[in-house]
């Protein structure tokens, strides 16, 4: 039995630090999901409040074969979706495969304000916040979390294919439109 | 010369074990451009690797910890308030049968019993004990309820317990 077992045995004994340590293991996950998916501040906190909840709620019935940190994501990306209720289809209507450059919303205004800064990560992060929220959602969970392919697409509810698509897309377009503002140097002044 | 194509570089950059490696280096050597592009992707790699939420303090565990012991204590007193009502409706239409004379909780006890008998004679030779003894219908439902009743203020003892130790 490794360590995450006990854990679980611990808190369906009733350990309250026991359930405290699985939230402070989990809530940077839960964080980056809830924060692509969702814009309004207050939203996130309530939201992500009740991800922990229902990860409480439905501990009993997790299958300990099963990965924990996709499950709690799942629960997170559900809890999302469940939330933003009939918008939950403008997320997808903006992810076709003829998505490009030129479909998403101008951020000159931002990325001029970020030469002064010279921050390519805060550049970057303003990039995906104006793109369809699930392609943040994998970038975050790749690149932050350190998840594979599998276990996004078991968080997202979709085909390993889908979510490598996915990325492919979304890192394309960042490159893309970061390369039309700048130069190469001018990203390794703003990287440094 | 065919450049690489974006989907490869950032296959390269992923580590991915079905690239072949030594043939996208061949080519990264001798070609300017898949270099260029090739920098532009490590840039956005090493800087999403940084991108950052703010991840909740430890209030936020305190106030999950505390929403659960409500809705759990919630729980829990529902479910009294709905034995509490069980017991007293049904206590009441006993009475009412009885009391009509519907319902003859002696001769209800031996039917059953005699059909049970095998199975659970000890517990109605102890229903009788207490019948005869209590010599009256009222009473031995007074006594039937007052025991579950008991039972169910146990129960909900012990789960206020468990909430307590959550």
């Amino acid at each position: 039995m490794n360590d995450e077992h006990q854990l679980i045995r611990s808190i369906l004994e009733g350990d309250k630090k026991a359930f405290s340590e699985l939230i402070d293991r989990y809530k940077r996950l839960v964080s980056h999901i809830v924060f692509k998916m969702i814009k309004s501040n207050e939203d996130r906190q309530d939201l992500s409040q009740d991800v922990f909840i229902k990860v409480y709620q439905n501990l009993e019935e997790f299958n300990e074969d099963c990965n924990l940190s996709s499950w709690i994501g799942r629960i997170a990306y559900n809890a999302c979706l469940n939330h933003l209720g009939k918008k939950r289809a403008e997320l997808w209507d903006d992810i076709s495969p003829v998505l490009s450059i030129d479909t998403l919303p101008n951020s000159d205004r931002l990325l001029d304000e970020q030469i002064a800064t010279g921050d390519m990560a805060n550049r970057l992060r303003d990039e995906i916040s104006l793109m369809p929220a699930p392609y943040g959602v994998t970038i975050a969970l790749y690149h932050l979390d350190g998840l594979t392919y599998e276990e996004i697409a078991e968080v997202m509810g979709m085909p390993d294919g889908t979510v490598k698509s996915y990325l492919f897309r979304a890192r394309k377009l960042l490159r893309e439109r970061i390369e039309k503002k700048y130069k190469l140097e001018d990203w390794k002044q703003c990287g440094t | 010369m065919r450049h690489l194509s974006e989907e490869r570089i950032q296959e390269y950059l992923d580590s991915s074990p079905a690239l072949d490696r030594l043939e996208i280096e061949s080519h990264l050597l001798i070609c300017f451009e898949c270099r260029e592009k090739l920098e532009q992707y490590k840039e956005i790699y090493g800087s999403l690797s940084l991108d950052s939420v703010p991840v909740p303090d430890d209030s936020f565990n305190l106030n999950i910890l505390k929403e659960i012991e409500r809705l759990e204590y919630k729980k829990a007193s529902r479910k009294l308030i709905y034995t509490i009502s069980s017991l007293a409706t049904a206590a009441l239409a006993m009475i009412l049968l009885s009391l009509f004379g519907i319902l003859n909780w002696q001769a209800l006890l031996i039917s059953v019993k005699s059909v049970t008998a095998k199975l659970l004679s000890p517990v109605f030779d102890t229903a009788s004990l207490v019948t005869e003894k209590l010599n009256g219908n009222l009473e031995l439902l007074a006594f039937a309820a007052a025991a579950l009743l008991l039972f169910q203020l146990l129960d909900y003892g012990l789960v206020r317990h468990r909430i307590k130790r959550i």
